[in-house]
C-alpha cells in the first residue's frame, strides 16, 4: 500500500459529512491523504420556505463550500431526497463510485440509521466496497480495482441502536475548522432542521456529541466510528488518523 | 408514589438519576436514595475515615435538597460483593422504601465493579423483597416494582442502549445543586483520578441524551433501560415522570 491513502466518505445528504466526520477528514487532508466526499442526494426536500429547485441549488453551493473548507473533492451522485433504493441501478452506480475513487478507506452511514436515505447509502457502499474489485459485473462502466477497501461507519443521528463505537479520532485541534465547514450549510440551521426536529442549535448538537466522544476517549473533542465487522475488512494497522502503516 | 434509587457511591445517584428523582419529589412523591458504599477511596488528601464521614454528610445534604430519605449502607468502597449479607441489606432497603419503582446502575455493564454489583444486588433484591420466607427486620412487600437501569459512566455501556428518556430540563438546576453537594469529588478528585471535571461530564451526558431525543424544548435528559428480566411489569414506563 502506498503511504498516501485515498479516502472515500459517502453520505446521503449535503451536511451529513460535515456533521459526522469532517474533523477526521481534515486530519486526513493534513496528513497528506486524498479525500473524496460523495453526496447522494441534492437535498431538495430540506426547506420549509424554498421550492425544491431553489433549495437544491442553495445546498449544492453550500456543499461546495463545505468541501473546500475540509479540502476534499466533492462528488454529487444527484439523486433526489428519499429516492435512494437498494436496487440494481443504485448498486452499480455505487460500485462505479468506488472504482472511480479507488479508496483504501471508506467512511459512510451506519446501515441502521434513523432514515432510509442514510441506511441505504450505508448498505450500498458497504456492498459496493466488495464488488468494486470483482470482475465481470456487466453493468458497471469502470474496470475493477485491485483491493477491497476498509469500511467504517460514522455516527448515527442520536444514539446508535446497534452498538457503541469502537474507534475514536481526536479532533480537538480540528474542531474549529469542522465547525466552520458545518456552518457553510446555513440553509439547514434555523429553518428545516429546527422546524422538523425542534433542535434550535445544530452547532451545539454537534459539539455535544463530539464532547461526549471526547470524554469517552480522554480528549476534548472526538469523532467516533464503528469498523465493519465482516470479512475481509480488518487490518493489523490503523487506517484512521493518525494513520499508521505496517503492523509492527 | 414511592420511589427508590440505588447508587454504588455517594454522588452516583446524583450523576445519573437526580433530575428524575427531583421531578418525583416536586410532585409530592416519596423518594428514597440508597447509597451502598461509603466512598472512602475518594480522596488524595484525607484518611479513609475522614473522607467517608465527609461523603456521608455530602450525601445527606444532597438528599435534603429534594427532601429525600437517605439510606446509607456504608459498605467498603470498591469492595462490595454479592453475598448473603449484602443481599439481605438490599432487601431491607427495598422493604424499607416499599417502592412503586426502583432505579439502579446497570448490572454488569459499567466500568466499575461496585456499580456492577450494586445494579445486580438491586436486581436480586427487587424480587426477594416480595418473598415472605426471606426473613428480615422489615416486613415483606406486597407488590413487585419495575426496575430501571440508569446509563453507564460516560454514556458507555458494554451491553445496553437506553430506551427511555426522561426530560429533566425543569429540574436540571436542582440536580446540579444536589451534585454540587459532593464538593469533595467534583473538582480536584475527578481531575486527578480521570482528568475530567465530573460536572462538565454530567452536563454533557444530559445534553447528549436530550439531543438524541430531538424534541422541541427538551434541553436535558436522563436515560434509562427497563430491566426486562421476568417479571418486567406491564406498563412500567408509565411510572416514569
Amino acid at each position: 500500500m502506498s503511504k498516501q491513502l485515498t479516502v472515500l466518505c459517502a453520505s446521503a445528504h449535503p451536511d451529513d459529512i460535515e456533521l459526522q466526520c469532517a474533523g477526521t477528514l481534515i486530519r486526513y487532508v493534513n496528513e497528506g491523504h486524498k479525500v473524496f466526499m460523495a453526496v447522494a442526494c441534492t437535498g431538495n426536500v430540506g426547506s420549509k420556505q424554498h421550492t425544491g429547485p431553489e433549495i437544491e441549488a442553495i445546498r449544492a453551493e453550500e456543499a461546495k463550500r463545505g468541501a473546500e473548507v475540509i479540502g476534499a473533492e466533492l462528488i454529487h451522485m444527484d439523486y433526489k431526497d428519499a429516492d435512494i433504493w437498494l436496487d440494481h441501478a443504485h448498486w452499480t452506480h455505487y460500485v462505479d463510485l468506488v472504482r472511480q475513487t479507488n479508496p483504501d478507506v471508506i467512511l459512510t452511514h451506519d446501515r441502521d440509521d434513523y432514515v432510509h436515505d442514510h441506511s441505504n447509502v450505508g448498505e450500498l457502499v458497504y456492498r459496493a466496497a466488495i464488488w468494486a474489485s470483482t470482475a465481470n459485473i456487466p453493468e458497471c462502466k469502470l474496470p475493477p480495482i485491485d483491493h477491497i477497501p476498509t469500511v467504517f461507519y460514522f455516527e448515527t443521528v442520536g444514539t446508535n441502536r446497534v452498538a457503541p463505537p469502537d474507534h475514536y479520532v481526536d479532533i480537538s485541534e480540528e474542531f474549529d475548522q469542522k465547525l466552520h465547514a458545518f456552518s457553510q450549510h446555513v440553509s439547514q440551521h434555523g429553518d428545516f432542521l429546527e422546524k422538523q426536529y425542534g433542535v434550535k442549535d445544530w452547532n451545539d448538537y454537534m459539539s455535544t456529541v463530539n464532547k461526549l466522544r471526547g470524554f469517552q476517549c480522554g480528549c476534548k473533542y472526538a469523532e467516533a466510528f464503528r469498523v465493519v465487522q465482516t470479512w475481509p475488512n480488518h487490518r493489523a494497522y490503523r487506517l484512521l488518523p493518525p494513520v499508521q502503516f505496517g503492523s509492527r | 408514589m414511592r420511589v427508590l434509587a440505588f447508587g454504588a457511591h455517594p454522588d452516583d445517584i446524583e450523576f445519573r438519576m437526580a433530575g428524575t428523582l427531583a421531578k418525583y419529589a416536586a410532585r409530592g412523591d416519596e423518594v428514597f436514595m440508597c447509597v451502598a458504599t461509603n466512598g472512602e477511596i475518594g480522596s488524595y488528601g484525607m484518611s479513609r475515615a475522614e473522607i467517608a464521614a465527609m461523603r456521608h454528610k455530602e450525601a445527606q445534604a444532597s438528599a435534603d435538597v429534594i427532601g429525600a430519605h437517605l439510606i446509607w449502607l456504608g459498605y467498603e468502597d470498591e469492595m462490595i460483593f454479592d453475598n448473603r449479607e449484602t443481599r439481605i441489606a438490599f432487601v431491607e432497603a427495598v422493604r424499607n422504601a416499599r417502592p412503586d419503582i426502583i432505579f439502579a446502575p446497570p448490572k454488569f455493564s459499567d466500568y466499575n465493579q461496585d456499580h456492577d454489583i450494586c445494579g445486580y444486588l438491586a436486581f436480586e433484591a427487587r424480587v426477594l423483597a416480595t418473598v415472605k420466607l426471606i426473613e428480615t427486620e422489615h416486613p415483606v412487600i406486597d407488590h413487585l416494582p419495575p426496575l430501571f437501569f440508569c446509563t453507564a459512566h460516560g454514556g458507555l455501556s458494554s451491553k445496553t442502549n437506553p430506551q427511555y428518556f426522561v426530560d429533566i430540563t425543569e429540574t436540571f438546576d436542582t440536580k446540579m445543586k444536589m451534585f454540587k453537594c459532593h464538593a469533595s469529588q467534583d473538582g480536584p478528585w475527578s481531575k486527578a483520578a480521570f482528568g475530567v471535571l465530573y460536572s462538565d461530564m454530567l452536563v454533557n451526558e444530559n445534553k447528549f441524551y436530550a439531543s438524541a431525543c430531538g424534541t422541541a424544548g427538551v434541553e436535558y435528559v436522563e436515560a434509562y433501560t427497563l430491566c426486562t428480566d421476568w417479571p418486567a411489569i406491564a406498563g412500567a414506563h408509565k411510572l416514569l415522570p
